[in-house]
C-alpha cells in the first residue's frame, strides 16, 4: 500500500524543505537501521551508522530520482539501503585483501564470499523457509537480484544463459512467493 | 514490448533494476495495459513483504544519529527553489503538516517519546523550515554581509545566524537591536553562528552593530546590516 502522506514528506524534501527531511528521517530510522545493522552484522557500529546517515543523505540529494508508480517508497529506501550497505562490505573486503596482500581477483569471484556472508545473514527470516521451497535456479536468481541488487544481465552473464530466461525465472520465483506469502496470510487470518 | 515480455520485465521494473532503454518501452505498454498496471501494483506489495521480512527495526542510537543528521542538514548550503521570504500563513493543510513534523522533531513512535524535548538543533531546524525570514539589508554597499533572521509571528521568538559579516576581536561581539518606537532596544549579543533572541512587542526592525563584550545599552558603532521586522 501506497504511503501517501511519506510521499508529500518526500515532495517536500525535493524542495529543500530541511524540516520535512527530518520527518522522514525520524520515520524510516528504525526501518533503515534495523536493514543496515542486519546486513553489517559483525562490522564495527560505526560502519553501520555510517550506511545509515548515508542513506538518508542520499535521500536529501536524490529525493526526485523516486517514482511512486514504479515501487514503493520501503522499496526504494531499501534499494539505497541495500547499496551503501554493499559498498561497505565491499570496502572492508578490499581493505582486507590489500593488507593481506592477496593477489587480484576478478570482480565476480571477489564478490563469492561477500554473496555467501550477506545471505547467510538476510536469511536468517522466515523467507528463508519461502526461498528454500523454490526451484534451485529460482532461489538463485531470487536471491542475486532481490537480496543482493545484481541486475538481470550480470546473472545472465555469469551462468551464461539468456537475459530472457533469468527474467522469466525471477516471474515464476515471485508469482510462487506471493502464493506462498498469501497462504501464510490465510493461515494467520483463520 | 509485447505483453508477455512486459510481464517478464515487470519484476525487474519494480525494484528499479530495468536498464533506462528498456524501462521507457515498459512504461509505453503500461499505459495501454490494465493488466500490468495490475501487476504492477500487486508485485509492489510483493516487494513490500519482502522487505519487511528482511527488515527488523531498530531505533537504537536514534537520538544521536537524528541530532547528527540534524547539524550536517543545518550546514548545507541551501539552493531551495523554495521561497523563505516571507512565507504566507500557513492554512490547515499546512498546519496540520506542521503538526505532523513537529511530532516528528520532537518525537514520534513508541521508541523516542520519551526524548519530547526537542534537542537546540532541532529547535533551529524548525526555526528555519517554518519560521518567516526578515531580509536583512547590508548598511555598506558592495560589502558581503550574510545574516539570516527568522521571526515567529505568533510568538516572541527569533533566531539570528550570522554567517558572514566584518570579524570582531576577542574583547568584541556583535550586539543586536530591536527598533521599537524609534529607539533601539538591546536584542542580545552573539557571535557567528545561530542564536536564539526574544522579540518585543511592538519591534519594526532589527540592526547589528559591533560592541564591546557583554554589549552595551545604546549602539556605539555604525550599523552592518538592518532589516524590517
Amino acid at each position: 500500500m501506497r504511503d501517501l502522506e511519506a510521499e508529500q514528506l518526500l515532495v517536500r524534501v525535493q524542495q529543500n524543505d530541511q524540516g520535512a527531511m527530518m520527518a522522514f528521517y525520524d520515520r524510516y530510522f528504525g526501518m533503515v537501521a534495523g536493514f543496515c545493522r542486519k546486513i553489517l552484522t559483525g562490522s564495527n557500529a560505526s560502519v553501520a551508522d555510517e550506511a545509515i546517515q548515508d542513506t538518508f543523505w542520499y535521500v536529501w540529494k536524490h529525493a526526485d530520482k523516486f517514482d511512486g508508480s514504479k515501487a514503493a517508497l520501503t522499496t526504494w529506501l531499501y534499494i539505497i539501503s541495500r547499496s551503501r550497505c554493499l559498498d561497505v562490505l565491499r570496502h572492508e573486503k578490499t581493505v582486507e585483501d590489500v593488507t593481506e596482500e592477496l593477489p587480484e581477483t576478478e570482480r565476480g569471484a571477489d564478490d563469492e564470499p561477500l554473496v555467501t556472508e550477506v545471505l547467510g545473514r538476510l536469511e536468517q527470516t522466515r523467507l528463508n523457509d519461502a526461498i528454500q521451497s523454490l526451484p534451485p535456479p529460482q532461489q538463485d536468481v531470487i536471491r542475486k537480484i532481490y537480496l543482493l541488487g545484481y541486475t538481470a544481465k550480470e546473472v545472465a552473464e555469469s551462468q551464461n544463459i539468456s537475459l530472457g530466461t533469468i527474467k522469466t525465472r525471477l516471474r515464476l520465483a515471485l508469482d510462487k512467493l506471493r502464493r506462498l506469502m498469501e497462504e501464510e496470510v490465510g493461515a494467520d487470518e483463520s | 514490448m509485447n505483453h508477455d515480455g512486459a510481464l517478464n520485465a515487470l519484476p525487474l521494473y519494480s525494484m528499479d533494476l530495468l536498464d533506462s532503454a528498456e524501462a521507457k518501452e515498459l512504461e509505453a505498454h503500461l499505459k495501454t495495459c490494465a493488466a500490468c498496471r495490475q501487476e504492477l501494483e500487486s508485485l509492489a506489495m510483493v516487494n513490500e513483504d519482502l522487505i519487511t521480512e528482511l527488515s527488523h527495526e531498530d531505533w537504537s542510537g536514534h537520538e544521536k544519529l537524528h541530532d547528527d543528521f540534524t547539524k550536517k542538514l543545518l550546514h548545507e548550503p541551501i539552493s531551495s527553489p523554495i521561497p523563505l521570504r516571507r512565507r504566507p500563513r500557513p492554512s490547515w493543510k499546512m498546519g496540520a503538516w506542521a503538526a505532523t513534523i513537529a511530532i516528528a522533531l520532537l518525537g514520534w513512535g513508541s521508541a523516542y517519546q520519551a526524548h519530547q524535548e526537542a534537542s537546540y538543533s532541532n529547535q533551529i531546524l524548525a526555526m528555519v523550515s517554518h519560521g518567516q525570514q526578515v531580509p536583512l539589508a547590508s548598511t555598506t554597499t558592495g560589502a558581503v554581509r550574510h545574516v539570516d533572521l527568522y521571526v515567529q509571528p505568533r510568538s516572541n521568538k527569533a533566531l539570528v545566524w550570522v554567517k558572514k559579516l566584518p570579524p570582531i576581536q576577542p574583547n568584541q561581539v556583535y550586539e543586536g537591536w530591536w527598533i521599537v518606537g524609534k529607539a533601539p532596544v538591546p536584542a542580545g549579543t552573539f557571535k557567528e553562528g545561530p542564536h536564539f533572541l526574544a522579540r518585543p512587542r511592538g519591534a519594526s526592525a532589527f540592526a547589528i552593530t559591533i560592541e564591546p563584550s557583554g554589549g552595551t545599552t545604546k549602539p556605539t558603532t555604525p550599523i552592518l546590516v538592518v532589516g524590517t521586522v
